[in-house]
């Protein structure tokens, strides 16, 4: 009898540690396998494309890999690695009004910061990441942002008012393109 | 053979266990704190405030999520009388403008895009037509018999609505429970 309840104790026990570990690692697995989704034409994708800035159009039906996806949006997206050097992120703002935010996740998914049009003065914006530690001295209009860890996201979403409107498409793509990514080597 | 029982039981029974478990969190994970007719909210979406039930809810189902600071997202799997969204049936969304900077509401099915011949997937604050009192009435069907048309599914897949507020008001975001949010009727059934 005591052996029963001893290992049913323990199943217990053991059942909880993996639901828990396994809600805890969901978030950073969806991260790989978004990433790896994303960037499936290229072989070494985590050395490859770190550090630098992708630009996409608004999606369609069938190309939408994001759940929930919002149908409206021009997004530029990359990922981070700032391990040996700061990394700065500069945007050019549209000037139509439309709404433009920069936002920064960590590996977990979660939202950590966000800098929106109505924040910036001026047309441009220009972050720089680092790391817990690193030291930098921003130039002026630099924004100094620390990563929780030395991995992570980077979304630049500008909203498209009207998709079926080629001219807006192709005005918010100018904008969007001269958005980059670069480490501070 | 015989001492390795208990633990090889142990171990399968954990992991039945931790599969169930985790199966049930992940679909009750997302139902929202704050329930305003049919839409579903989380103030904590996206936020490092999520606990670790949210954050793997919305990683699987709404990755990269912005706080609610930036936008506010409530999602509806029902119409107004509780009933589950259906492909087969034509709904109408009427309200009035969100409180907020820039707001959408976007169909979906089995969380994606709903193929439809004009790319629509969405309607939002510059591209549904208001009436003269700024409220507006969209029209959730498979096929454009009214103006305001968002395109539904076909196949009958998870059918789901995201109203999207961004840039949400300071009384909006401070008391989103308070909020007037659009009614989901259902008009009829094929």
């Amino acid at each position: 009898m005591k052996k029963i309840l001893f290992w049913g104790a323990l199943t217990l026990v053991l059942g909880a540690v993996l639901h828990f570990g396994a809600m805890v690692a969901i978030p950073h697995l969806v991260t790989n396998r978004l990433l790896s989704s994303v960037f499936s034409t290229s072989g070494n994708w985590r050395s490859e494309k770190v550090n630098q800035l992708f630009h996409a159009s608004i999606r369609m039906a069938g190309t939408d890999k994001v759940p929930i996806d919002n149908p409206d949006i021009a997004t530029s997206f990359g990922f981070y690695d700032v391990s040996d050097h700061p990394v700065r992120i500069h945007c050019e703002i549209p000037t139509t009004g439309n709404y433009w935010s920069l936002s920064l996740y960590g590996w977990n998914t979660d939202n950590y910061y966000v800098l929106n049009n109505k924040q910036v003065k001026g047309t441009k914006a220009d972050l720089i990441i680092i790391r817990k530690g690193q030291e930098y001295t921003p130039l002026p209009g630099e924004i100094v942002v620390t990563s929780p860890g030395k991995k992570g996201i980077v979304l630049v979403r500008i909203i498209v008012r009207d998709r079926n409107n080629s001219g807006e498409i192709a005005a918010v793509s100018v904008v969007q393109k001269m958005a980059y990514m670069r480490p501070l080597l | 053979m015989k001492k390795y029982l208990f633990p090889i039981i142990s171990v399968l029974l954990a992991c039945l266990l931790a599969t169930g478990a985790t199966s049930l969190a992940l679909k009750n994970s997302g139902k929202g704190k704050i329930t305003i007719g049919p839409w579903q909210t989380n103030a904590e979406t996206g936020s490092g405030k999520a606990d670790t039930y949210l954050r793997a809810w919305v990683a699987l189902n709404a990755p990269w999520a912005l706080n609610s600071s930036e936008v506010i997202y409530f999602l509806a799997f029902e119409d107004s009388e509780g009933q589950t969204l259906d492909c087969n049936c034509d709904y109408k969304i009427e309200g009035a403008e969100p409180d907020a900077r820039w707001w959408s509401i976007a169909a979906y099915e089995d969380l994606h895009f709903i193929n439809n011949p004009i790319n629509r997937y969405s309607l939002n604050s510059n591209t549904a037509e208001f009436t003269n009192n700024y409220t507006f009435t969209i029209y959730l069907t498979p096929e454009a018999k009214y103006m305001n048309w968002l395109p539904s599914c076909q196949k009958g897949g998870q059918l789901a609505l995201c109203l999207r507020c961004y840039g949400p008001s300071d009384a909006f975001r401070n008391n989103i429970a308070a909020a007037e949010l659009p009614t989901i009727t259902k008009i009829n059934c094929r």
